[in-house]
């Protein structure tokens, strides 16, 4: 695996709190040192972020698409209907 | 003990619609007796089953309550934790819904968040898609490997770093643009 994919994994321990105290440590430095690093942590953090939006996004489509469907189903309308009707 | 789901696709479909028939009518029931109308109880049966997802994917609820009365459960909390903050009245220029099947696309907020994602969902489908089945749903690489067709664990766990890494740049990329 190059260089860059082994830095997006060590940057994943970091932000999932996996590692030992001394390489948190050692990382810490490095970070406020370096400007690029600390721009890849926030990147990469933002992207969590969005991954787990994207799932949800997704599943609420699967959702919505369950609930088409058994709406389609006259028992389950009809019961639902019946919870709305004023 | 772990809640485990069963986790493909075509199995959390069969347990939606289980959720659906089991909880949903109850959870409607509670939505109405505060003035709410099906599109909230749609709304917040949604996130109700989407917040059961993701604790009993990360294994933190007790097997032994079944998932109906877990769903209905977060569904007052959430319903409940709206009305507070709402206090909800029922407005005066509400019609009632004269077709219960029509549906009511969520109107997302357009932002650059919104965008984002949009822009992801088509020209990053593959990997966000990879990433989510990672990262969201938990699916071992094992698992990965076999839905996306990899030649093992070792070469989709390479995927998925490369997958993170374009999707961090896109989000670099994008923030720059917006600029």
């Amino acid at each position: 695996m190059r260089k860059s994919l082994r830095d997006i994994e060590q940057i994943e321990r970091y932000l999932e709190g996996k590692m030992a105290t001394e390489e948190h440590r050692a990382f810490e430095v490095r970070r406020l040192c370096d400007t690029q690093l600390q721009d890849h942590v926030e990147r990469q953090r933002s992207t969590y972020d969005l991954i787990r939006e994207y799932g949800r996004r997704q599943m609420r489509r699967e959702l919505d698409s369950v609930y088409h469907r058994l709406m389609r189903r006259p028992s389950f309308r009809e019961r639902i209907r019946r919870i709305f009707s004023v | 003990m772990q809640c485990t789901l069963s986790i493909s696709p075509k199995d959390r479909e069969a347990f939606f619609e289980e959720l659906y028939e089991s909880a949903f009518p109850r959870v409607a029931r509670l939505v109405r007796k505060r003035g709410g109308e099906l599109e909230e109880a749609r709304d917040i049966f949604q996130e109700a089953v989407i917040c059961f997802y993701e604790k009993s994917i990360s294994g933190d609820l007790d097997i032994r309550t079944s998932p109906a009365i877990y769903v209905t459960g977060i569904a007052r909390h959430l319903w409940l934790r709206r009305c507070r903050e709402t206090q909800k009245k029922v407005p005066l220029d509400r019609l009632p819904q004269s077709d219960m099947m029509v549906s009511n696309p969520g109107e997302e907020k357009a932002g650059p968040g919104q965008q984002l994602l949009a822009y992801l969902e088509s020209a990053g489908r593959r990997c966000m898609d990879l990433l989510q089945a990672f990262y969201y749903h938990r699916l071992s690489m094992r698992e990965i490997a076999e839905e996306f067709g990899y030649r093992g664990e070792r070469s989709a766990t390479v995927q998925k770093y490369k997958c993170l890494e374009k999707v961090r740049e896109t989000v670099r990329e994008k923030e720059f643009l917006s600029v």
